[in-house]
């Protein structure tokens, strides 16, 4: 079989930050920031970015190039040759396992990105309110019941998601150079310009509502940037605690608001209201901000997965790492800080104000297809920047999946020896079972959110963490950091050593105890238990959810099914004795 | 947008704008490597070595 391997260095770094470009980008950061308020995110954001997120790319990149260096390109034999065991192959197949399954729930949503460019371009999406734009996101991925979207039809999402489904089997079929590299080569460059037109336009724009002077672009950046936040807090009575009522961005609201609290104040009456004001350092002792900041760093440059340490594997064997990794970071970072901090948030709020933003919800999805819609909808020329806006998402987002198939499709050729003709067909035929359940059980999208909280938040934590306390404690720090130095353009200073070795596993744990304890099982905040353990054994007034177990029934047959594979596998026999060999 | 916003804005950009740039220039500038050895393929033989070595140990100590 001929080896893999990348035709240019600014080829791998294009698809390493492509794989890290995606919606969360464009979608969730500009929302995180708006949330915990602008300065105090920022230090926590920049802070996990050189404590957790740089250095564990740094460790996938230093892994990949290594297992490749020895002829493995998958996460288990990459893992299981870095560890010189078999058993740690086995725990390498978590990197193929949640790779292959966020694949298959994130091309439903590729497909719907293509689906909004392809709407817009041609003028079907004209919204009056932000009703009107959730009731077609709704009907068009088919969350209203089991099977809705497996129409026919441009208004439903079927007809795009085989159209993306067939886009990444193809540059998966014409391998890692002429299929991934090829694509990235032209789909980078074109995102980061099409991002720039949108954010020129869009600070272009002013005011957009003459009637509402509130609602500018410049109240969006405020309500992103402020480092002060305020709130406006109200109380039922005296002995009542304080509760978030609205939040008030602009000289001219929080002017309002306080004659409206001194109002209040002289009526004497009740709920009692009052302004808030939550200092940088007051946000900073928030556990929540590190959680929220951590996790954005960590899942946005797509660390933690196994895509990194597969792409790295078809380095040469003295080929950078170091500076292509902060290259690949810095690209991603560039795309969300610099182009994706200034076009959702600043947007929305430009068409809904603050309360009605915040109204509509700043989540992921409700940002990006509900609100954002509307706002293109309305604006001149707003077929053609809605086009541009969901054209972009879709190429940020293909990206992104190509680098969730290939560590499958590496596994597969290197364990079954397998022509790449027949690896495609398998893993094609393996990807299009589970992505047709997501998109077959699409009420209340449950089969893909199942898959999202299990695979793509506590599976990637588990697996980062592996891979981590590999690299820093069974390896070897210091070994590894020259490992990953030899070749290199720029040096790993010695300090980050320390940060590998004892920063980055002790963050890592701590925030995913953290969050285990608030957003899990609900031993801190407000006390609730996630609503993906109650739908698993029907707790806290939630029956059992059969698509849950049926998620959770496919998780463990995909797994089981890779064991065999790599238990039946003469490829991996080798990893133990090159183990031994390196007196591992 | 208030001063402090503005500071805390053009901070994030400016620096994460600074970081790419300069790891661009890196990446434009850097010389090539002089070596080109190719990944895997002498490993891949090395391991089969390897195994072939310890499959003749195991068989001669087995022997004896």
């Amino acid at each position: 079989m001929k080896a893999e391997a990348w035709n240019s260095k600014i080829g791998v770094i294009l698809a390493v930050a492509g794989s890290a470009v995606g919606l969360g980008n464009f979608l969730k950061f500009p929302g995180q920031v708006a949330l915990y308020g602008g300065a105090a995110f920022m230090i926590a954001y920049v802070l996990s970015f050189f404590a957790v997120g740089v250095p564990i790319a740094i460790l996938e990149w230093t892994m990949g190039r290594h297992g490749g260096s020895k002829g493995f390109h998958s996460p288990p034999g990459i893992l299981g040759v870095f560890c010189g065991s078999k058993k740690m192959a086995y725990v390498g197949i978590s990197g193929v396992l949640l790779t292959i399954i966020v694949y298959c729930y994130y091309i439903y949503i590729e497909a719907w990105c293509l689906g909004y460019a392809y709407n817009f371009i041609t003028g079907a999406l004209n919204f009056s309110n932000v009703a009107e734009s959730g009731a077609f996101f709704s009907d068009f991925i088919g969350a209203g019941e089991n099977g809705a979207a497996m129409s026919l039809g441009m208004d439903k999402v079927l007809i795009f998601f085989a159209v993306s489904f067939l886009l990444n089997f193809w540059m998966i079929y014409r391998g890692v150079s002429r299929g991934i590299e090829f694509f990235c080569k032209y789909a980078m460059p074109t995102l980061i310009v099409l991002a720039m037109v949108i954010v020129v336009r869009i600070m272009a724009m002013g005011v957009l509502s003459e009637g509402n002077p509130d609602r500018s672009i410049n109240l969006g950046m405020g309500f992103m940037w402020n480092p002060v936040k305020v709130e406006l807090q109200q109380r039922a009575d005296a002995d009542s605690p304080w509760v978030f009522k609205e939040r008030i961005v602009g000289e001219s609201q929080i002017e309002r608001a306080r004659k409206r609290v001194g109002e209040n104040a002289l009526s004497g009456g009740y709920p009692e209201l009052r302004l808030k004001e939550f200092s940088v350092l007051e946000q900073l002792s928030n556990p929540s901000i590190w959680i929220a900041a951590a996790g954005q760093v960590f899942f946005s440059l797509t660390v933690g997965f196994g895509a990194i340490m597969t792409y790295a594997s078809y380095l040469k064997r003295r080929d950078d790492i170091v500076l292509s990794a902060l290259t690949s970071c810095s690209a991603n970072e560039f795309c969300e800080v610099c182009l994706g901090g200034m076009i959702t948030v600043p947007a929305a709020v430009a068409f809904l104000g603050v309360s009605g933003v915040i109204g509509a919800g700043i989540s992921l999805f409700d940002l990006g297809f509900k609100v954002l819609p509307l706002f293109f909808a309305s604006m001149p020329l707003g077929e053609v920047f809605g086009f541009l806006f969901f054209f972009l998402l879709f190429l940020a987002a293909v990206t992104s999946s190509l680098s969730m198939l290939q560590p499958s499709m590496a596994f597969i050729e290197e364990s079954m020896k397998l022509r790449r003709n027949f690896s495609t067909l398998l893993l094609l035929f393996i990807t299009f079972f589970i992505s047709g359940f997501v998109v077959y059980f699409s009420k209340d999208l449950k089969a893909m959110d199942t898959f999202d909280f299990w695979m793509g938040q506590v599976a990637v934590y588990v697996f980062a963490m592996v891979q981590t306390v590999s690299f820093a404690w069974y390896f070897g720090a210091e070994r590894g950091v020259g490992m990953a130095n030899e070749g290199s353009v720029v040096k790993i200073p010695g300090f980050y050593c320390y940060v590998i070795k004892y920063a980055t596993p002790s963050i890592l744990i701590a925030v995913f105890v953290l969050w285990l304890a608030k957003d899990v099982f609900g031993l801190l905040g407000d006390g609730a238990l996630s609503p993906y353990i109650c739908d698993l054994f029907g707790l806290n007034g939630r029956q059992v959810n059969m698509v849950a177990w049926m998620s959770m029934a496919i998780i463990f047959a995909v797994f089981a099914f890779f064991a065999a594979i790599l238990s039946t596998s003469k490829t991996y026999a080798k990893i133990g004795i090159e183990g031994r060999r390196s007196g591992k | 947008m208030t001063v402090g916003g503005w500071i805390t804005f053009l901070i994030s950009v400016c620096g994460f704008l600074a970081f790419f740039a300069w790891c661009v220039y890196k990446v434009a500038t850097a010389k090539k490597p002089k070596d080109d050895d190719l990944h895997g393929a002498f490993d891949i033989y090395e391991i089969e070595n390897d195994i072939k070595q310890s499959q003749a140990r195991r068989r001669s100590k087995a022997e004896k």
